[in-house]
């Protein structure tokens, strides 16, 4: 994949500490997002994980920065979204909590 | 791990599952207490005030050595209007003796040390083992799966789902599935450092006591939201909650509301010259009574924010009590030698009786309020606004005039027998004390 185009988050989320997986947890299926009328996990995921493209018209799920609230699961009105948490210590480790 | 056998599994060590790890330990079982992080607390989010009770029947003078932030001797609630506060305050250094006015805390530090207490007491704590499936026998859960392999699984004579509001544990035994939208809040926080110096002339702290700060009113652009400022030692807890169901309603960025709130005239002040040093989010069980799943079903016992306990600004300890009584429960059968399901049954038994049920009934009314309460949002902080800035500007007119002028703004924007209704019941379902 290509670098990820810079997002105003990133801004926000470079004082977190992560231990990025290699895969994608965080499991799609698009099949609905095109009808899917508000697009919910675009705006309600509070590290902006999922981006439309209207052109592709598709989604780009940007994993690295999820902080595993499971909020995108909650809101996706056709239930397309698995939040398989990472494994052995991956994904975000936050140092206050 | 091999497939060894436990009297107890408990998934999840938050203060829900930690409790009924350390319970069980104390009395003498075998508790494996099976943790996602790589450290308990490293997958964790609060606001950041623990209570006394329980924790202290598990852990007598815990206040000598636990990981305290602040000993919490100022409670503010906080009634926000668009560019106002209404505040009511009570400061007592009674409070802060023995932490009888709860303490914060930052969940990487506080989950840790827990967790050892009941390391300590016998338990096995496995950290980085994130389970994804149940294993089932006829017709109960006998056991886990963490990844692929019979080495990864693991076996019990009882479950405890101790593994927070998106509980992988009761989904994959079919007894709840994932919360409903109206059910849960998101809850965004930034810790904030500051000298604590400055924190506590800011605050009006004497060194080692801490305030807590929990607003109301238009902090979510009308919808049902909160905020708060909770002081640490040398951060600030600052976060908000807006109901997931509002969310979508708004169709705004749940950081958007967290910014607006920071920017707030009321809070911007307190936060100034801080640095924002991490920034968190997670959801928090806002369903009351009526989104509590079966207790005790299939061998699994829920507890905590599984079993969607938390009733705001109470978490913490609604977790802990049920961890308590759900290892109560599973001591009961041990000594019984009886691990019936009907025989774990006695941990709703248990919970019916309980401080968190009695609560959870006294505030029935809370979701709805959530839901429909757009009066709390809008109608009483507007009305608050329009009422003390009319009385407060000396100008001339009389206090009789002005009294009148308020009574019509409460007639008006809310209606007598609202705020009388309110008043008698909602009212009480809506505010943290
Ligand atoms: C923003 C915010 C502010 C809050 N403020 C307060 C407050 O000031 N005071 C208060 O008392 N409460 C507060 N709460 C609520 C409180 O945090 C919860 O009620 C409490 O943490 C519930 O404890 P628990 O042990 O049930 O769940 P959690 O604390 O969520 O613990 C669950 C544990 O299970 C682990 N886990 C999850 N899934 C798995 C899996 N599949 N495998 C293995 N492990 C797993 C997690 O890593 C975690 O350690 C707040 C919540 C939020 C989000
Ligand atoms: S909410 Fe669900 S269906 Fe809608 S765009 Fe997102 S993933 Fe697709
Ligand atoms: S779990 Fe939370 S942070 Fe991760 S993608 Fe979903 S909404 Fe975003």
């Amino acid at each position: 994949m290509v670098n990820p185009p810079s997002r105003k988050i990133d801004e926000r989320l470079y004082v977190n500490r992560y231990n990025v997986h290699s895969e994608n947890h965080l499991h799609v299926d698009q099949s609905k997002c095109q009808e899917c009328r508000d697009k919910p996990c675009t705006f309600s995921c509070p590290v902006d994980d999922y981006v439309w493209d209207p052109e592709l018209k598709r989604l780009t799920v940007f994993y690295e920065g999820c902080v595993e609230c499971g909020a995108c699961v909650v809101v996706c009105p056709y239930h397309k979204i698995a939040l398989d948490y990472p494994p052995a210590g991956r994904g975000v480790n936050f140092r206050f909590g | 791990m091999s497939t060894e056998k436990f009297d107890a599994i408990v998934v999840g060590a938050g203060p829900a599952g930690t409790s009924a790890a350390l319970t069980m330990a104390k009395g003498g079982l075998s508790v494996a207490l099976i943790e996602r992080g790589e450290s308990p607390g490293a997958k964790n989010v609060f606001g950041g005030v623990v209570y006394k009770w329980p924790l202290e029947e598990m852990i007598p003078k815990f206040w000598e050595k636990a990981p305290i932030e602040r000993k919490i001797i100022d409670h503010r609630m906080v009634i926000l209007g668009k560019d106002s506060g209404f505040s009511v305050s009570y400061k007592d250094d009674y409070l802060g003796m023995e932490t009888r006015g709860g303490f914060t805390a930052l969940r990487s530090r506080f989950d840790p040390w827990f967790a050892q207490q009941a390391e300590e007491a016998g338990a096995t704590l496995v950290t980085s083992m994130p389970v994804s499936e149940v294993i089932e026998e006829g017709g109960r859960v006998v056991g886990i799966r963490a990844g692929r392999g019979k080495e990864n699984e693991l076996y019990a004579q009882a479950i405890v789902a101790a593994d927070g509001v998106m509980s992988t544990v009761l989904q994959k035994a079919g007894i709840r599935g994932p919360p409903a939208a109206e059910d849960v809040a998101i809850g965004l926080k930034e810790v904030i450092e500051l000298p604590s110096d400055t924190i506590e002339s800011r605050f009006n702290l004497k060194r080692g006591y801490g305030a807590r700060l929990d607003y109301l009113g238009s902090v979510a652009r009308g919808k049902s939201g909160g905020g708060f400022v909770y002081t640490n030692s040398n951060t600030l807890s600052v976060g908000i909650a807006v109901l997931l169901s509002h969310l979508l309603e708004l169709r705004c960025k749940p950081y958007e509301i967290l910014d607006e709130f920071k920017s707030h005239p009321v809070v911007a002040p307190l936060l100034e010259g801080g640095r924002v040093k991490e920034y968190q989010a997670h959801l928090i069980p806002e369903g009351g009574l009526q989104s509590i799943p079966p207790l005790a079903s299939r061998g699994v016992l829920a507890v905590g924010d599984a079993a969607m306990l938390c009733l705001y600004p109470e978490g913490t300890n609604m977790a802990m009590a049920s961890g308590v009584m759900a290892g109560k429960t599973i001591l009961e059968s041990k000594k019984t030698g009886d691990f019936s399901i009907q025989r774990l049954m006695l941990y709703e038994r248990l919970m019916k009786e309980s401080y968190i049920f009695k609560e959870h009934s006294r505030k029935k009314n809370y979701h709805n309020v959530l839901t429909s309460g757009d009066r709390f949002n809008t109608d009483y902080p507007d009305a608050i606004t329009e009422i003390m800035r009319n009385i407060l500007v000396v100008d001339g007119v009389d206090r009789g005039t002005k009294h009148a002028a308020a009574r019509k703004v409460i007639r008006d924007k809310v209606g007598y027998v609202r705020v009388l209704r309110d008043l008698y019941r909602d009212i009480w379902s809506a505010l943290p004390w």
